[in-house]
C-alpha cells in the first residue's frame, strides 16, 4: 500500500484556486449581483442572489473559469417564461456590460470579466412551489421549460458529507475533478458537476471509503467509473444528491460519455494499482500520471523524498540495519 | 552532497516511517499520530509522535490517556514509554514504524506482569527537570550518609564538594581553637540524605518525594525556610543502589519544588567500573618499566588507568623540550628526570597515589639490579629500546623463570613490536621485522644527541603503548595474548611485503 500523505496534501495545495482567483470571485460576483439588484423589474420580482456551484461548495480548482450566481426570484409571477425571464436579464446586463461581454447560455446568462480571466454564470430562478425548498431555473426552448433544482440544499449536503467523512469527501472531489481535467481533452464533457455528482454517490453509498486521501481518492475514482459505465452503456444516470428520486442531466453526447467512461476505467484501474503498490516512487508516477498538471502548469503530484522523477530511490536514503555505521554495533567512544 | 540532499535524506526517512504508520491504522491529528497497539487479547491506544532529529533520534510513543498505562521506571517524565534504552541506539532500529509498534506492545506486554528480569537502570536522576545551576555535585560513596544532615561546599572548576559533620546542621560559624570563627565558603549549601530503599515507581511529584523518603515535618519546614536547598535519595533498584541529587526550593506560597542537580560519584568503584576487564584484579601487581621515554611514559599512564596499583619507573634521562611532543608529561616538569616527570604526571590526574610510583635511576645492564627488578615485580616492561638492555634483561629473566616484555617502535615508527622475552611455553621467538630503512627520509640530528631524532610520529608511539598495555594486562591476569608476542606493521611497506605477526 502506498499512501503518500504528503504527496496528496501538496497536489491539493497545487490545484487549489489562487489567491487571486479567490479574491476576483467574490468581486465579480458582486459586480453582477449589483447591477441585477439594481434592476426595477427584479427587485420587484424580489430578488435575492447568492454564489452556488463549485466556488461556494469550495470544491472549485485552479483555474477557475466560472462562477454561478443564483438569482432568486421569489414573487417572480408564475405568467413570466422562461424566455422571458433569460431575455430580462441579458437585457439589464447587457445595458451595464455590453452586448460582447453577455452571451446567452441554455439556462443562465454569462458574463465576461476578462480584467479576472474569469466568467460569471447568472442563473435566474423561481421557487418551485414544493415543500423541499427547491427552485426551478428556465431552459432555452421554445416550449416554456422549467428545470427542477435545490442548489443550496447541495451547498448543505456537500458540508455535512464533508464533517461526516473526516474531511476526506471535498478534496476527494477536487482530486477527481483535477483528474477528469487531466483525462479528458479540453471542453470534453460530461462536466465537472457530473463528476462531482458521481463523487457524492460514492461517499454515499459507501464505495469510497478509507482513512487516507490516496484510498478515498482510489475507491471514489473506481465508483465513478462504474457509475459513468453504466450512465454511457445503460443509460444509468448519476443521483441529484439534492433532490431525492432525480438524476444529473448531462448535456454529453452518447460517443463523449462512451469515451469518458473508457478514461474514467483505464484511471481507476490505474489509481487501484499505484495504492496496492509497496514500491512508492511506483505509486507516485501512477497518481501522478492522473493528476497532470494544474491551471499554472506545475506538476501536481510531487515524488516522494529520496525517489527521482521515474520513481527510482536514490541512493543513500537512511533504513533502519543500513550500514551508514559500518563498524556495527558494541562500540564506544 | 548538499544541505538539499540531507533534508531529502531525512524526509524519505520521514514519509517512510509515516507510511509505515497508516498502514498500521493510524491517523494524524495535532501534530501526533493516533492509532492501536496490541495489549494482551485487546488493543490499546497510544499517540506517537516523530522528533524533528528523526531518524536519528527515535519516535516517542505516549499512552492514551496518560494514565492508561501504569507509572514505573519504564516511563519517562512526560510519561512517554521507554522503548528505547539510552544505549539502544545500534542500526537505528526505531526507524521502521512496525518495528516501533512491535516494542511498543512489548512495553505494554512487559507492563503487565511487573517488569520481569527489569535492567537495574539507575537513572532516577532523568525523571527530574534540570536545576538551573551548572555545578556537578561531587560526593565519595554514601554508605555513611545515610538519613543524614550533609553539606557542599565549593571547589574549583565550578565543582560542588560533599562534606559531613558538624558544619552541615547551621550557617553558625563557631569558633575554632585561636578563638577566630571557622570560615564557612559562602556558595556552601545544605542538604539531607534520605535512603528511600527500592523504589517500585519514579516519583513525580514534590507529594511523591515526601512520601517516598518520609521526610519528618521538621525537614520540610527547613526546606520552606532555605536553610536544606538540596536534597540526596538513596534508591535501590534491583540490588544496586543509586544517588540522585536534587535542588529544593520553596516559592513564596509555600510550593516546594524539586529539580534534579548534575551529580556524580568519585569513589574507586566509579573509576573502576571504566578500567576495563579485569582491572579489579590489578590492584595488588607491581610493574616495573625499564625506559621512560616516549612509549614508557604512556605505557604507565595506560597501566596506571587500567588498574595496575604499584609501579616503577626506570629511568636516568631528564626530560627535555623537545621531549614534550612524545612524552606523556607536560612543559612543567621539563628539567626533571623523566621518571619524576611522569609520576607527577599520573599523580597530578588523579590516577594514582604518589606512595605507589618509584622511580628509580639503577643500570639494568647490571644482572645483579636486573635480578632484582625482577624478582621485586609481577612484570618489567622493558621499553628502552635499546638492544643491550633487552639482551640483559632478556638473560636474567631466562634465568629465573620470568618472562619480561619488551616493546619498542622499529623502522623510522612503521612497526611496533612487542616481544615476550623469553616465549610462553617454550614459544619460538617472533621473526626479525627490521624494514630497509628509507633513503627519502633524511636523518635529524640535534646537539646533545649522540644519535639521530627517530622521525616515529607521536600517535604511533601512542598506538604501540595501548598495544603494550593490553599484553601487559593480559600477562598480568595470566591470559597471555600470545606466547611470543606481537609485531604489527602500521604503515604499508613500500619496499616489499611483510605481514602482522602473533
Amino acid at each position: 500500500m502506498a499512501y503518500l500523505q504528503q504527496q496528496f496534501n501538496d497536489a491539493l495545495s497545487s490545484i487549489e484556486p489562487s489567491v487571486i482567483d479567490k479574491s476576483n470571485a467574490p468581486e465579480a460576483h458582486r459586480k453582477v449581483r449589483d447591477v441585477l439588484e439594481a434592476d426595477a423589474t427584479l427587485a420587484g420580482y424580489g430578488i435575492s442572489p447568492i454564489l452556488i456551484g463549485s466556488y461556494a461548495r469550495h470544491v472549485s480548482i485552479r483555474r477557475m473559469k466560472d462562477v454561478d450566481v443564483f438569482v432568486r426570484l421569489p414573487d417572480l409571477p408564475t405568467d413570466v417564461t422562461a424566455d422571458a425571464i433569460l431575455s430580462h436579464v441579458v437585457k439589464v446586463l447587457r445595458a451595464e456590460y455590453g452586448t460582447d461581454r453577455v452571451e446567452r447560455q441554455s439556462r443562465s446568462v454569462k458574463v465576461l470579466f476578462p480584467e479576472y480571466d474569469l466568467d460569471v454564470d447568472a442563473v435566474p430562478a423561481r421557487p418551485s412551489g414544493l415543500t423541499d425548498s427547491s427552485w426551478e431555473i428556465p431552459q432555452r426552448s421554445p416550449d416554456n421549460v422549467w428545470v427542477r433544482t435545490h442548489p443550496e440544499k447541495l451547498s448543505e449536503l456537500s458540508t455535512e458529507m464533508n464533517a461526516n467523512n473526516d474531511s476526506l469527501y471535498v478534496p476527494t472531489v477536487k482530486l477527481l475533478r483535477q483528474t477528469r481535467r487531466t483525462i479528458l481533452a479540453k471542453g470534453a464533457r460530461p462536466s465537472g458537476f457530473t463528476i462531482e455528482a458521481a463523487v457524492y454517490e460514492a461517499f454515499r453509498s459507501g464505495s469510497a471509503m478509507g482513512s487516507t486521501q490516496a484510498e478515498r481518492y482510489s475507491t471514489a475514482l473506481a465508483s465513478v467509473s462504474a457509475q459513468l459505465t453504466n450512465l454511457a452503456d445503460f443509460g444509468v444516470g448519476i443521483p441529484d444528491p439534492s433532490l431525492p428520486g432525480r438524476t444529473i442531466q448531462t448535456n454529453a453526447t452518447d460517443e463523449q460519455l462512451k469515451a469518458a467512461s473508457e478514461k474514467f476505467a483505464a484511471a481507476a484501474a490505474t489509481a487501484k494499482e499505484a495504492f496496492a503498490e509497496e514500491d512508492k516512487g511506483k505509486s507516485a508516477i501512477g497518481f501522478r500520471k492522473l493528476l497532470g498538471t494544474n491551471g499554472d502548469g506545475d506538476i501536481v503530484f510531487s515524488m516522494p523524498p529520496g525517489y527521482d522523477e521515474n520513481g527510482q530511490l536514490k541512493a543513500g536514503t537512511i533504513t533502519a540495519g543500513a550500514p551508514s555505521v559500518p563498524a556495527g554495533q558494541r562500540t564506544f567512544g | 552532497m548538499t544541505q538539499a540532499d540531507i533534508d531529502e535524506i531525512v524526509a524519505h526517512a520521514r514519509q517512510r516511517f509515516e507510511e509505515g504508520l497508516l498502514k498500521a491504522g493510524f491517523s494524524e491529528r495535532d501534530g501526533m499520530w493516533h492509532g492501536q497497539v496490541p495489549r494482551g487479547s485487546n488493543g490499546v491506544e497510544v499517540r506517537l509522535g516523530l522528533p524533528s532529529t528523526f531518524p536519528f533520534a527515535p519516535p516517542r510513543v505516549y499512552p492514551v490517556p496518560d494514565d492508561a498505562a501504569p507509572w514505573s521506571w519504564h516511563r519517562e517524565r512526560d510519561g512517554a514509554l521507554c522503548i528505547v534504552a539510552e544505549d539502544d541506539h545500534d542500526d537505528l532500529w526505531w526507524a521502521d514504524a512496525p518495528t516501533i509498534l512491535e516494542q511498543a506492545a512489548a512495553w505494554f506486554a512487559g507492563a503487565d506482569v511487573g517488569w520481569a528480569n527489569d535492567r537495574p537502570d539507575l537513572d532516577l536522576d532523568r525523571y527530574f527537570g534540570a536545576a538551573s545551576e551548572d555545578s556537578i555535585y561531587i560526593y565519595e560513596g554514601f554508605d555513611g550518609l545515610r538519613n543524614s544532615n550533609v553539606r557542599f561546599e565549593p571547589d574549583k572548576n565550578d565543582t560542588m564538594l560533599l562534606r559531613v559533620g558538624q558544619a552541615a546542621t547551621t550557617r553558625k560559624r563557631k569558633p575554632t581553637g585561636r578563638g577566630k570563627p571557622e570560615k564557612i565558603p559562602n556558595r556552601t549549601r545544605f542538604g539531607y540524605i534520605a535512603d528511600v530503599g527500592s523504589v517500585a515507581a519514579p516519583p513525580r511529584s514534590w507529594d511523591d518525594i515526601v512520601a517516598l523518603a518520609k521526610l519528618s515535618d521538621d525537614t520540610i519546614r527547613r526546606i520552606k525556610g532555605g536553610s536544606i536547598s538540596v536534597l540526596g535519595l538513596i534508591y535501590d533498584r534491583g540490588g544496586h543502589e543509586g544517588l540522585v541529587l536534587l535542588e529544593v526550593r520553596s516559592d513564596a506560597s509555600g510550593t516546594i519544588s524539586a529539580t534534579r542537580l548534575l551529580s556524580a560519584s568519585n569513589t574507586p568503584d566509579a573509576r573502576r567500573a571504566r578500567s576495563g576487564p579485569g582491572s579489579q584484579h590489578l590492584s595488588d601487581k607491581r610493574v616495573a618499566i625499564v625506559g621512560v621515554g616516549a612509549l614508557g611514559s604512556f605505557i604507565a599512564d595506560a597501566l596506571v588507568r587500567s588498574g595496575v596499583g604499584s609501579l616503577t619507573l626506570v629511568d636516568h634521562d631528564l626530560l627535555l623540550p623537545g621531549n614534550l611532543v612524545r612524552h606523556h608529561a607536560s612543559q612543567s616538569f621539563v628539567g626533571l628526570p623523566k621518571t619524576t616527570a611522569v609520576k607527577c604526571e599520573l599523580v597530578a590526574a588523579g590516577l594514582i597515589d604518589p606512595a605507589s610510583v618509584r622511580t628509580s635511576s639503577i643500570e639494568v645492564r647490571d644482572t645483579t639490579e636486573s635480578l632484582k627488578l625482577l624478582g621485586a615485580h609481577e612484570l618489567v616492561i622493558n621499553a628502552t629500546a635499546d638492544f643491550a638492555v633487552t639482551a640483559a634483561l632478556h638473560k636474567a629473566a631466562e634465568a629465573i623463570g620470568a618472562h619480561i616484555l619488551s616493546v619498542a617502535l622499529q623502522n623510522s615508527g612503521e612497526t611496533i613490536r612487542v616481544d615476550v622475552l623469553p616465549p610462553l611455553a617454550d614459544a619460538e621467538l617472533l621473526p626479525n621485522s627490521t624494514r630497509p630503512r628509507d633513503p627519502s627520509v633524511p636523518e635529524v640530528f640535534e646537539p646533545g644527541c649522540g644519535s639521530p631524532i627517530s622521525p616515529t610520529a607521536p600517535y604511533a608511539v601512542m598506538e604501540a603503548a595501548g598495544i603494550a598495555a593490553r599484553h601487559a594486562v593480559a600477562m598480568l591476569l595470566g591470559r597471555p595474548i600470545h606466547p611470543a608476542g606481537e609485531i604489527r606493521h602500521i604503515f604499508p611497506d613500500t619496499r616489499g611485503e611483510d605481514a602482522d605477526v602473533g
